[in-house]
């Protein structure tokens, strides 16, 4: 028991969380509120996915496209326990633009905004990730900071973690502004090679849940 | 009434704080309004003529196809509905690769942005350089429009207007580098004259070491308690005259040849009776220096640069004798026999520098020094063996430098 706090005190301190927010930005949106949430679509990265093919029995062909809809499933519905939510398509998607934004000094992340003076459906805000990464023993700083960009990482067989990486924003939808953005990463401890659908569920949730602790 | 205020007050802190835009002569701008428009262009061009007498003969004109296009009214629209006092220039930046095409496009050309927004009047300013507004001002509607208009014309458009560019112009000026970084290390070779000032003493250091020196006399024309140093016959303090001529490559290393003279007097006891036959005893020395020189350039602003410099000369001293009787004496025979120095000494010099470069080719240059010479022979008889002397010296020079 004790051992286990200690692992989720070491994984709470090693994961850095990014945000950056507009000059009006001052809380998340009311329960009420209505929040278009856009699907996953090219945002969904798999890494190994052989590996979760073999732990999940899931063909190899298929995995991609299941683990993508069971994700948007999953944020969709955890989402909807704090808004007034409604799916945003992938059609509506393909039409934002992609920018980069300055998270920190050497930190930026790719995004997918909506173009300024359009809105995307009747919902005041848009939750939108632009880059949702699913993998084992990932670090997000590998990803987003540029100066830890070209570090070589070594092809593990067994993972000690189970990690995703996404980043967010919260888009205000008639003013076409990013209210706030954010980095999370969420990791649980893997033992054995040991993996199941409810890791990976459990896991997509509390992505979910970091992301509203980081509005 | 209070926001209006504050807006007022937040306006006059947005105007403080951009830099004032270029202003052409005969400039042409681009209205581009969203909504009701509020500038009409004979209104403001008259502003433009009325605030500022040098402006010429500007062109104002509806940006229509600005209007019309889909992508540039959705970055309108975005604006009117983001516009906000307490936003930056940089928060209102148009994100459509569109939108920043067009602005690119818009050569020397000013473009107003206007739109009315909660009894408000904006007005944005952007050029072809703007990723983001260049210039904000806001103005509340219920002052008079003229008033309105005639006040942005002379706080954006009232500075001393500059002669448009053609086409090849703009097109040569784009192409230009950076004056900052179009420096690169040059090849240099100069002339220069200067004055200076050499004595025995070096600044700071004790007078005690030199008073056996400085003080000494010279009696029956050759006796003095030591002749180690050439300063027991001559005084040590004279103003040096110089020319010299040097070349460096690559901003770095250089050779500097320098001729120097300077005139010293011989120190005769005055109280020997023997002296009462000579008319005057003069010695001039003549330096001719070789320093090897190693610099470091500065340009704290394009137009001045500064090289400082580190350098070791080796040097060659001769000292003639300009002496002479008084008339109708023949002279003694310590006259005949009176001490000679070498027929030239050998030593090293070390000297730094500052050279100050203005108006490209000329250079005001400071340096200072110590310089030592001796003779090879170690005997005992040799006259200045060992002299120090320490230099202060100013040049104007001419430089030619190419790279």
């Amino acid at each position: 028991m004790i051992r286990y706090l200690m692992l989720s005190v070491f994984f709470l301190a090693c994961s850095q969380n990014f945000t950056n927010s507009h000059k009006f930005y001052s809380s998340p949106p009311a329960k009420t509120e209505s929040v278009g949430i856009v699907q996953l679509d090219d945002a969904f990265m798999l890494t190994r996915t052989s590996w979760f093919a073999e732990k999940l029995n899931i063909q190899g062909d298929s995995i991609y496209n299941k683990l993508e809809t069971l994700t948007d499933s999953i944020i969709l519905s955890e989402l909807s326990k704090s808004w007034n939510v409604s799916a945003i398509s992938k059609k509506d998607r393909e039409s934002f633009s992609r920018e980069t934004l300055k998270m920190d000094k050497t930190i930026f992340i790719k995004t997918r905004f909506p173009e300024q003076g359009v809105q995307i459906g009747n919902s005041n805000y848009l939750f939108i990730i632009h880059e949702y990464t699913v993998g084992g023993d990932l670090e997000a700083e590998n990803f987003y900071d540029y100066t830890k960009a070209n570090v070589e990482m070594s092809q593990k067989k067994k993972f000690k973690k189970f990690s995703i990486i996404a980043t967010f924003t919260l888009w205000d939808n008639k003013k076409q502004i990013p209210l706030r953005s954010g980095i999370i990463s969420v990791q649980t401890p893997i033992k054995d090679d040991a993996f199941n659908r409810d890791i990976f569920v459990n896991t997509t949730k509390q992505a979910v849940q970091e992301c509203l602790k980081n509005l | 009434m209070f926001k209006k205020f504050i807006i007022i007050i937040f306006f006059i802190i947005l105007s403080s704080h951009a830099a004032a835009p270029t202003v052409w002569k005969d400039g042409e701008f681009l209205l581009w309004s969203y909504g009701k428009r509020y500038l009409s262009p004979a209104d403001f061009c008259f502003a433009l003529r009325y605030e500022n007498e040098k402006i010429g003969n500007p062109v104002c004109y509806e940006a229509g196809d600005w209007e019309r296009d889909t992508t540039l009214s959705l970055y309108a629209k975005w604006l009117n509905t983001n516009l906000d006092p307490r936003l930056d220039p940089e928060d209102l930046r148009p994100r459509n690769a569109h939108v920043l095409e067009r602005l690119g496009k818009l050569k020397d050309n000013h473009l107003i942005f206007s739109t009315i927004k909660n009894d408000m009047a904006w007005f944005l300013l952007f050029d072809e350089n703007s990723s983001e507004p260049k210039q904000i001002a806001i103005f509340p509607l219920s002052q008079d429009s003229v008033r309105i208009v005639r006040k942005l014309a002379s706080d954006w458009f009232g500075g001393k207007p500059q002669r448009r560019l053609t086409d090849a112009e703009r097109e040569a000026k784009e192409k230009e580098p950076d004056e900052y970084f179009a420096e690169q290390p040059m090849h240099d070779l100069w002339f220069g004259i200067g004055l200076g000032h050499t004595q025995a003493k070096v600044p700071l250091t004790p007078n005690n070491w030199y008073s056996h020196k400085l003080n000494s006399k010279i009696k029956n024309y050759r006796d003095v308690d030591d002749s180690t140093s050439v300063w027991f016959f001559i005084k040590d303090t004279s103003p040096i005259y110089r020319a010299y001529i040097g070349g460096s490559l690559y901003d770095f290393i250089g050779l500097e040849f320098e001729l120097r003279k300077s005139s010293h007097k011989a120190k005769i006891d005055e109280s020997d009776t023997i002296y009462n036959e000579l008319d005057h005893w003069d010695f001039n020395r003549y330096e001719l220096m070789l320093a090897l020189e190693f610099m470091k350039v500065f340009m704290p602003i394009p137009q001045i640069e500064i090289e400082t410099y580190a350098s070791a000369s080796v040097l060659y001293d001769i000292f003639t004798e300009d002496i002479a009787l008084k008339d109708g004496y023949k002279g003694s025979k310590s006259y005949k026999t009176r001490f000679e120095f070498e027929s030239y000494y050998r030593g090293v010099a070390l000297t730094l520098g500052l050279r100050t470069a203005f108006f490209k080719n000329y250079a005001i240059d400071l340096r200072t020094g110590l310089a030592n010479r001796g003779t090879a022979m170690k005997t005992e008889e040799v006259i200045g063996s060992s002299t120090y002397d320490a230099f202060i010296a100013a040049g104007l020079e001419y430089h030619i430098r190419w790279k």
